[in-house]
């Protein structure tokens, strides 16, 4: 529910924002690092978040 | 989570195993009842011990290990302890365990022979500690299990900006997942630079001293940015350890201060004696003076008897040497007669009679003259004698001098055997401490104090040249743009992604901060509306620290002196409490020790009744005078569990009895 609610908030901003992301990458992103919060979690985190974005733009 | 059964054993007050369990699978409210001393409070540290692998103290300082063991195990040589928690966590059932089991009775050993394990539905969770932080973070457990009587202290602590305000307010931040947003920001500014770097490889790869020359200042540039980024961090650590050092220090200082005022008070007592022993010298110098005198004042009736002599014999002396001088004189004047009775020229006898009678008395006077040649001169040095014999009477000692000194020495010395009884009491508490710490710590903090500023003003400065920095690179960015392959173009699109999701990301990062604390201050408020004691409070208005301010009905803001009293700011904490459990994404039972202990009747009725409504899971500690049978009656239906916890003496510890 929470995250959710995360996720509108950055759904809301990127409408109205020039350089507009697609809402499927804010999600991926957001859930990443909603899955990896801790210090121990950050060298995972950002392997993931750079695979994630290799995968999406090749 | 919710927490459906706790297993102790020799944790604090609880010899040997006991089992907690929470009935309805834990949901609904669960009390715990007790007198002072029974053993409700290491309850709940048992829970935290399990889930964080520490416990403070109502100041907010870590519990030693080894105090955590039994009394009757230690007794025993049973160096071991552990808390076990069963509880579901989004529909899995974990059992949590913290153990340590000791060969000897220190803290060092009872860390070091810590172990935590997590099951969930039968699997071993590795990492247990990083698995606990996810589901309910340290950081945030004040949130969820606290202590009533504490509760203020963070409304007073949200109004500061000392470091601890700081820590709350990040602490709320989490529980309302405003860190989210910032990590990802950090985490993309991470992998960003990663990709620069790898475009940077590429473009080497390319070729060509143009290239190369780009390739070398950019890498320059990453180079001193980083470097400046470290020193940020550097920088921001050694900060951050000042703080808690400073907020320790003052913590300490604030512990201690009973020893600096005692310190302070020997200092005085001891100038205090000194003042009396320098009024006792000047006390005595007059008694000396006195003494000096005394002996005239006993010679004082030989002293008046010879004066008396001396008076005599000097009148007697003087009658005779008068009377001489008389008779000297009558006898010129005999002589002249005696001359005058004969003729001048021929020496012929004028007158006989007349002469014999002046022969005759001539005789006489010149016998009583022979008679009185004896007489002296008068002694001029007997008025010397005698106006000494005169001073010392004057000097004669006053016996009610003598009584004055008495007096005064006797308030003199009251006043040291007062000054010395307190020192010696100061003295006694004295005793073992070190006076000197209080001294140390307030000028380790005021230099701690200056070094935080010094290094906030370093890491302002660094931040300056960072963004200087930052241009320099915008421009050398721009003409990496302009390499013309395949392999950049693509390194490209994914940095300008990165750039536009940390831009995103910021911004969500103001905007939701701000958003959330509009949330959090209307959930406030309504939580407010149903505990307040006075209609005329309306609502709460929160500011950027997370602050509370009550505001009443005619708009006034009412500030902390308006409102102060201790009921009123527990309720305002409650209903930001409240208001943050409702707002946050972690879900997590609520276990409050002594929440009414501050509450008037009317309050307590309220809280009472508005408790259940605050989460799941509701565990209230409390002693039996905080729980009114017909404020129970209220929440009769919510109520699972009714433990009451009691203490059976040193040998047996506490135990929990059911009794519903």
């Amino acid at each position: 529910m929470k995250n959710d609610e995360l996720l509108q908030v950055l759904e809301d901003i990127n409408s109205s924002q020039e350089n507009q992301i697609d809402n499927e990458i804010i999600r991926e992103l957001l859930s990443i690092v909603i899955l990896n919060p801790l210090d121990d979690d950050r060298k995972d985190c950002q392997d993931q978040i750079k695979f994630y974005i290799e995968q999406k733009i090749r | 989570m919710i927490i459906n059964k706790v297993r102790i054993e020799n944790f604090g007050p609880y010899f040997g195993d006991h089992e907690v369990i929470f009935n309805n699978n834990g949901v609904g409210v669960h009390i715990f009842r007790g007198g002072n001393g029974q053993g409700k409070t290491s309850f709940q540290n048992a829970i935290l011990w399990a889930l964080y692998g520490k416990v403070s103290d109502r100041k907010g300082k870590e519990i030693q290990k080894k105090s955590l063991l039994n009394f009757k195990a230690h007794s025993n040589g049973f160096y071991t302890y552990s808390v076990q928690i069963a509880f579901n966590h989004e529909g899995k059932n974990c059992i949590l365990t913290r153990r340590t089991k000791s060969m000897h009775h220190t803290n060092k050993q009872y860390k070091e022979n810590e172990s935590l394990s997590l099951i969930r539905d039968g699997e071993i969770v590795p990492n247990p500690k990083n698995e606990i932080e996810r589901i309910l973070p340290g950081l945030v457990s004040r949130f969820f299990f606290f202590d009533g009587e504490m509760l203020r202290d963070y409304e007073e602590l949200l109004d500061n900006t000392s470091s601890d305000a700081v820590f709350l307010k990040d602490a709320i931040e989490r529980i309302l997942g405003i860190p989210f947003f910032r990590i990802a920001r950090n985490d993309m500014i991470v992998v960003k630079r990663r990709i620069e770097y790898e475009r940077n490889k590429i473009i080497r790869k390319l070729g060509g001293d143009q290239y190369d020359d780009l390739v070398e200042q950019f890498e320059d540039v990453l180079h001193e940015i980083d470097q400046i980024q470290g020193t940020i961090d550097s920088l921001t650590l050694q900060k951050q350890d000042l703080e808690q050092q400073l907020k320790d220090n003052k913590r300490r200082a604030e512990d201690i201060k009973i020893i600096k005022e005692n310190a302070e008070l020997r200092n005085k007592l001891d100038g205090n004696i000194e003042l009396c022993e320098e009024k006792l010298k000047i006390q005595e110098e007059r008694i000396k003076k006195l003494n000096s005198n005394l002996y005239k004042t006993i010679l004082l009736d030989i002293s008046e008897n010879i004066l008396h002599t001396l008076d005599r014999i000097h009148e007697e002396k003087m009658a005779k040497y008068d009377k001489k001088m008389k008779l000297t004189g009558k006898l010129e004047t005999i002589l002249e007669g005696i001359k005058n009775s004969k003729c001048e020229y021929c020496g012929t006898i004028l007158n006989e009679e007349k002469l014999l009678e002046f022969e005759k008395e001539k005789r006489i006077i010149e016998s009583d003259i022979q008679q009185l040649t004896e007489v002296p001169e008068p002694d001029t040095s007997y008025d010397a004698y005698r106006q000494i014999l005169r001073r010392m009477n004057q000097n004669l000692v006053d016996q009610t001098e003598y009584e004055d000194i008495e007096t005064n020495i006797n308030v003199i010395l009251s006043e040291m055997s007062e000054h010395s009884r307190k020192l010696q009491d100061v003295k006694d508490k004295l005793l073992d401490v070190d006076e000197e710490e209080p001294f140390l710590l307030e000028s380790k903090i005021r230099y701690q104090e200056g070094e935080i500023g010094r290094l906030g003003g370093l890491i302002e400065g660094k931040h300056n040249e960072m963004s200087e920095w930052m241009e320099v690179k915008s421009v050398l960015d721009q003409k990496m743009k302009s390499v013309d392959d395949d392999e950049m173009k693509i390194l490209e699109k994914r940095i300008s992604l990165l750039d536009s999701s940390i831009e995103l990301f910021n911004t969500a990062i103001l905007k939701y901060t701000e958003g959330q604390r509009n949330v959090v201050e209307k959930m406030a408020t309504d939580i407010f509306k149903i505990l307040r004691s006075k209609e005329s409070f309306s609502r709460l208005m929160i500011n950027e620290n997370y602050g509370l301010s009550i505001v009443t009905t005619d708009g006034r803001i009412l500030n902390r002196s308006e409102w102060r009293s201790a009921g009123e700011e527990q309720i305002v904490a409650l209903a930001l409490i409240g208001a943050l459990n409702k707002c946050s994404y972690i879900v997590g039972p609520i276990m409050m020790d002594t929440p009414f202990g501050r509450l008037d009747l009317a309050h307590g009725e309220k809280v009472m009744s508005y408790l259940p409504s605050m989460a799941d899971q509701i565990i209230i500690v409390a002693t039996d005078r905080e729980l009114r049978a017909s404020d129970l009656e209220k929440i009769q239906d919510k109520i699972q569990s009714d433990y009451t916890i009691e203490y059976y003496g040193p040998d047996t510890g506490s135990k929990f009895r059911l009794t519903r």
